[in-house]
């Protein structure tokens, strides 16, 4: 601290240096040169507390509160690495990927790339993907809503219809690409983290809202090539097209329909695309 | 204060509620929601808010709007309040005077100020620019503290009746914080009660905290301690009749459980307002 009193910059500045440092304030007054007598130019010590001791309540605060919500949002990753892992990871997350959000629902955003190049995933590459698996269930439990197409909706269209129709994924969707299956770790749910280490097996992950719910699967290899149309909304008539040169092995019509069955179970396709 | 009028005893909105809230339609008066829960494109929480405003006054109460820090405004937390309270239509907005971003970076805390010059002008004038935005008088709240500056000048209560002057907005006074605050820095909370212009207060938080003997934290976590109790009898006698919020976050117990405590601050409300009649007829 400098001699005189600083402005209200400089105090905001070195509150925040100190409440996020590391290892407490303590330590953290060591490493920037200072002392507690420094500290307490600014900050007031009484008997019952000192300067340092006040300010590493808001330190302790800041760590257990948000990692209270990164073990909300990642319980199964925190499972399978254990509490006391799970606690150095935040610790050592907190300190390259600072929050800059507004919203601690944020906090944990960067944590699936940033597990991927942590020393925990060195001996575990698939917790990455597990982490993401799990991040992006949070992302599409508040994603945008849409008017989903249903199977009543369906029955309204005139054969003739159909390959006009257009077709669209809801907003409250996403994909994402994991190098291992992790879905069944996912499924043992947090309780249970017993059993084989998933294998390799690169594949395209959805994850997507069938309100309330969320839900994931692998897309399969059609549903892979098809989603980029998908996504930005095409014909159904050229939806068949597509699988016309992919499949050629079955009857196309009803390969289409099939598709567009289960897109339509799964509360995948938005009614604005009619 | 006109623009904050008094809703009766509300409790927070809070996810394990939610179900119960809207399948079952408590009596209770109003809801209290924390605005960013609800800063998001849409899922259940927003369906949720939608369904309890079609039936109850809601109000919006904010965290992160970081009225103290000395980053610029976050613009997009702004418009983002702005499209939520659009949608909502709330009977007011609150936050909190304290900081909690620096650098682009944020703490998700509320930090507290020195009671300064330099912090009553910066901070009046970014609430001035807030109210501007959003077209609407804030209510501001008092934080519960661990610390205090040497840099301070001034008393908590000296500082908030300033800002609400200042920067013409209303104040949410959080008894329970008054309560953790006067304990950990040795003052009498009666004072601080006595301090605060009565026509700028539009609503009072009541809440638990924890003890850890050389200092108060405040938890949330637990029904709100006689001595909180007290100084509410305190506060309404000085304030009136105002809207009353319990506000209870962690160790959640059932929703009857909450809106008991609701009902407590309510009878209580009731008992001191009549009393205070009472007195007022003898004196006449």
């Amino acid at each position: 601290m400098p001699a005189e009193r600083s402005s209200l910059r400089d105090i905001q500045a070195r509150f925040y240096s100190l409440v996020t440092a590391p290892q407490g304030v303590a330590l953290g007054l060591v490493e920037e040169g200072l002392t507690s007598k420094d500290l307490a130019i600014d900050i007031c010590g009484d008997e019952r507390l000192s300067a340092t001791e006040r300010l590493d309540l808001y330190a302790n605060m800041y760590f257990f509160r948000i990692l209270d919500v990164l073990r909300d949002d990642y319980p199964r990753l925190r499972a399978v690495v254990g509490d006391g892992e799970f606690h150095n990871l935040v610790t050592d997350y907190l300190l390259a990927c600072r929050p800059a959000s507004f919203s601690l629902r944020n906090a944990g955003s960067r944590l699936p790339g940033f597990l991927a190049s942590h020393r925990l995933s060195v001996h575990q590459s698939w917790l990455s993907d597990l982490a993401q698996l799990e991040r992006q269930r949070i992302e599409v439990f508040d994603a945008a809503d849409s008017e989903v197409l249903s199977v009543p909706d369906l029955q309204r269209i005139a054969p003739g219809a159909f390959a006009d129709l257009h077709v669209q994924l809801i907003a409250a969707h996403t994909t994402f690409e994991a190098g291992y299956a992790v879905e069944p770790v996912w499924s043992n749910g947090p309780g249970e983290v017993e059993g084989p280490s998933p294998a390799a097996d690169p594949h395209t992950v959805l994850v997507w809202r069938q309100d309330p719910l969320v839900y994931h699967r692998r897309l399969d290899a059609l549903e892979t090539a098809l989603y980029p149309s998908l996504r930005r909304g095409v014909a159904f008539g050229l939806v068949c097209e597509q699988i016309s040169q992919m499949r050629s092995d079955r009857d196309v019509a009803q390969l289409a329909f099939e598709f567009l069955g289960r897109l339509v179970n799964d509360g995948l396709l938005a009614v604005a695309s009619m | 204060m006109r623009d904050f009028p008094n809703l009766g005893h509300g409790i927070g909105l809070r996810p394990a509620h939610y179900r119960s809230v809207v399948e079952d339609r408590p009596a209770i008066d109003w809801f209290e929601v924390i605005s960013e829960n609800f800063m998001v494109p849409g899922g259940n929480p927003r369906r949720v808010l939608r369904d309890v405003r079609e039936r109850y006054p809601v109000v919006m109460h904010g965290v992160s709007m970081s009225l103290g820090s000395t980053d610029p405004i976050d613009e997009t937390y702004l418009d983002a309040l702005a499209v939520l309270a659009a949608e909502t239509e709330p009977a007011w907005i609150s936050d909190h005077v304290c900081w909690s971003s620096i650098g682009g970076h944020t703490g998700h805390d509320l930090w507290p100020l020195p009671y300064t010059e330099e912090a009553l002008a910066h901070l009046s004038s970014r609430i001035l620019h807030v109210q501007d935005c959003l077209k609407r008088r804030l209510l501001i709240e008092n934080v519960s503290s661990y610390l205090t500056y040497t840099h301070s000048t001034m008393s908590e209560w000296e500082f908030l009746s300033a800002l609400a002057e200042r920067a013409d907005c209303g104040l949410l006074l959080d008894v329970n914080n008054i309560f953790v605050s006067a304990h950990n820095h040795g003052f009498d909370p009666r004072s601080f009660l006595a301090g605060i212009p009565i026509d700028r207060v539009g609503q009072i938080h009541l809440a638990g905290h924890s003890d850890h003997g050389a200092h108060l934290l405040d938890t949330h976590d637990r029904p709100v301690c006689d001595g909180v109790w007290s100084l509410y009898e305190s506060a309404v006698a000085r304030f009136g009749a105002v809207s009353t919020l319990i506000e209870w976050d962690d160790n959640l117990p059932s929703l009857e459980r909450v809106i008991e405590e609701s009902r407590r601050a309510a009878d209580l409300q009731a008992e001191v307002l009549a009393q205070t009649e009472r007195s007022v007829r003898h004196a006449g």
